[in-house]
């Protein structure tokens, strides 16, 4: 496995690819194996980390943007706090816990899997090839190939708040970290479906958008201020319960029988969008582009 | 006029192009009204919890909230497209048009803007009236200042973005700048009013040109009275003067230091 630094023409993007070319065994032989899997995603993350240092100055002022970014938010909820001692039953700090938590999970699913917010565009550029001639699974590798650098902000902001409101407590950071990934796992495989409708409908790219903002936009504020038909929206479709709200529950009550459910529920929403894209890769037609990578 | 013709030739092909993409519209008017729906919802729950608002009640809070938001959702792309221009050196194509560079892109970001106000302000209005009603207490001789103030704010929004955008003759990477500012205009009058903040801030956020964004025409329906005109208008014409003045400036200085390679 060899590394190779590249710049994407056709978008300007830098990207770095960890795939050696030397064996390349066809679109059709993607063998599951979860280790091997686990270990490219180390490399994925090793490498396209190692790329964005070479930006240092950019990669930096991109993440630390973000966290200041999200403290601005912090101090909207901090004034409205002074004016009201709790809303819908959640108060500043457990309003403080859902931007951890959704902070926190955001970041890991845009480090981890940059490109999936660009599935649509891949789709319909033909920039499926190129992952489709590389001898691992296409779905993680296309999801992986990119790392948005903004969301370090994002993710050490999270981490940040956690610290702040919980200090250092061993099984509580443990769990935040176990919820921090399977969120980001659910997160990436919603976006991910979205993304997939591109292989039925032509273009999901306005879907895909939507479905990030709604489920961005229901993650941030309390469950409580909503309608029970916008809760079953949010424990459905769109799954900002599982991903903010059912973790911050147990991270303050924790229960096994919670914690089970939730990290099943998880992989049903994981396993269902990777059945969906292999079913719609069966669509895929290449458009024969031409791309230079350098 | 003549010299005009031509910006308003940018800003009619801005208008078709944009109205072009359907899809973006959609998605545009889809978020205007999730952000709508989720604060008409935490404006109520705050309510309903007994929270102090300032005198402004629910239905003043909603119709103060679409306000500031057609007014900030309803924005060019300017920062992106000038980054865009400078990093990629395609402003190297516009140097030598017989067009001023900053006009071109105002003109073009009118065109956007224009199609914005066309779905937002309808909408806007449609969905403050079907949760919470008429606006308490509005009165119709507010309206021309109101219409003046939103377009101030627009043009003010539009000056500052060109602003930070024009950085990139000088910066690697200007984004965190861009959400500083962008989120600067959000806690300075955008998610709640200027009222909500504590003393010292709220005195320092009217001095402030952020303010002068969304607070500015959102305060003037929702609260107004001649004198609140009068201590708004002239702030609000101040500080657009004084950025699009600025914007031009740092133009001319970056378009000096700029260096194309190749054609």
């Amino acid at each position: 496995m060899k590394r190779e630094s590249k710049t994407d023409n056709t978008t300007g993007q830098k990207t770095t690819d960890v795939h050696g070319m030397d064996g390349v065994r066809g679109a059709s032989d993607h063998s599951v194996s979860v280790p091997k899997h686990l270990k490219l995603l180390g490399l994925y993350i090793k490498y396209n980390l190692q790329s964005a240092m070479e930006y240092r100055a950019s990669f930096i002022s991109q993440a630390l943007g973000m966290f200041l970014n999200n403290t601005f938010f912090i101090f909207f909820w901090w004034v409205i706090f002074q004016k009201v001692s709790s809303i819908g039953g959640y108060g500043f700090r457990e309003v403080m816990l859902i931007w951890a938590m959704a902070a926190a999970t955001f970041g890991a699913v845009h480090i981890v899997f940059g490109n999936v917010s660009r599935l649509p565009e891949v789709i319909m550029n033909g920039g499926l090839d190129t992952f489709l001639l590389q001898p691992k699974d296409v779905y993680m590798s296309v999801q992986c190939s990119t790392m948005n650098l903004s969301a370090w902000g994002d993710l050490v902001f999270g981490f940040v708040l956690f610290f702040a409101i919980f200090g250092l407590d061993p099984v509580k950071l443990l769990l935040f970290i176990l919820f921090t990934c399977a969120g980001g796992l659910l997160v990436g495989a919603v976006l991910a479906a979205a993304g997939t409708l591109t292989f039925f409908i032509g273009n999901s790219s306005t879907i895909a958008r939507m479905v990030m903002e709604f489920l961005l936009n229901f993650s941030l504020y309390p469950d409580s201020i909503y309608a029970k038909e916008i809760k079953l929206v949010m424990y459905t479709l769109l799954p900002a319960g599982f991903m903010v709200f059912m973790p911050i529950r147990l991270l303050s009550v924790f229960s096994w029988h919670g914690l089970l459910i939730l990290l099943a529920v998880d992989a049903v929403y994981v396993a269902a969008a990777y059945i969906f894209f292999r079913k719609g890769l069966e669509k895929y037609e290449s458009g024969n582009l031409i791309v230079t990578r350098q | 006029m003549k010299g005009l013709h031509k910006y308003l030739l940018v800003t009619r092909t801005s208008i078709r192009s944009n109205l072009a993409y359907t899809a973006d519209f959609i998605a545009g008017s889809f978020f205007f009204v999730l952000v709508i729906f989720i604060f008409m919802q935490l404006w109520q729950a705050i309510s309903i919890s007994d929270g102090s608002t300032e005198g402004y009640t629910v239905n003043r809070l909603v119709w103060y909230y679409i306000t500031a938001e057609i007014v900030v959702l309803s924005k060019s792309s300017v920062f992106r497209s000038m980054n865009e221009e400078i990093r990629g050196g395609g402003v190297a194509y516009k140097l030598n048009k017989p067009y001023s560079f900053v006009m071109y892109q105002l003109s073009d970001g009118i065109g956007q803007i224009i199609v914005k106000l066309i779905i937002n302000a309808p909408l806007g209005l449609l969905l403050g009236y079907l949760y919470v009603g008429g606006l308490e207490g509005f009165r119709w001789e507010s309206l021309p200042a109101v219409i003046l103030s939103v377009v101030l704010g627009i043009l003010l929004n539009f000056f500052m973005d060109a602003f930070i955008g024009m950085t990139a003759f000088w910066t690697e990477d200007n984004s965190a700048f861009y959400w500083i500012a962008q989120k600067l205009s959000f806690i300075f009058g955008l998610l709640m009013p200027l009222e909500f903040l504590p003393g010292v801030i709220k005195n320092i956020a009217v001095l402030l040109p952020f303010s002068y964004i969304a607070y500015a025409p959102a305060r003037l329906l929702t609260s107004f009275s001649v004198g609140t005109m009068l201590d708004i208008l002239p702030v609000q014409l101040f500080y657009t003067a004084l950025f699009a003045v600025l914007s031009q400036m740092l133009y001319l200085s970056g378009a000096k230091k700029l260096n194309i390679n190749g054609g």
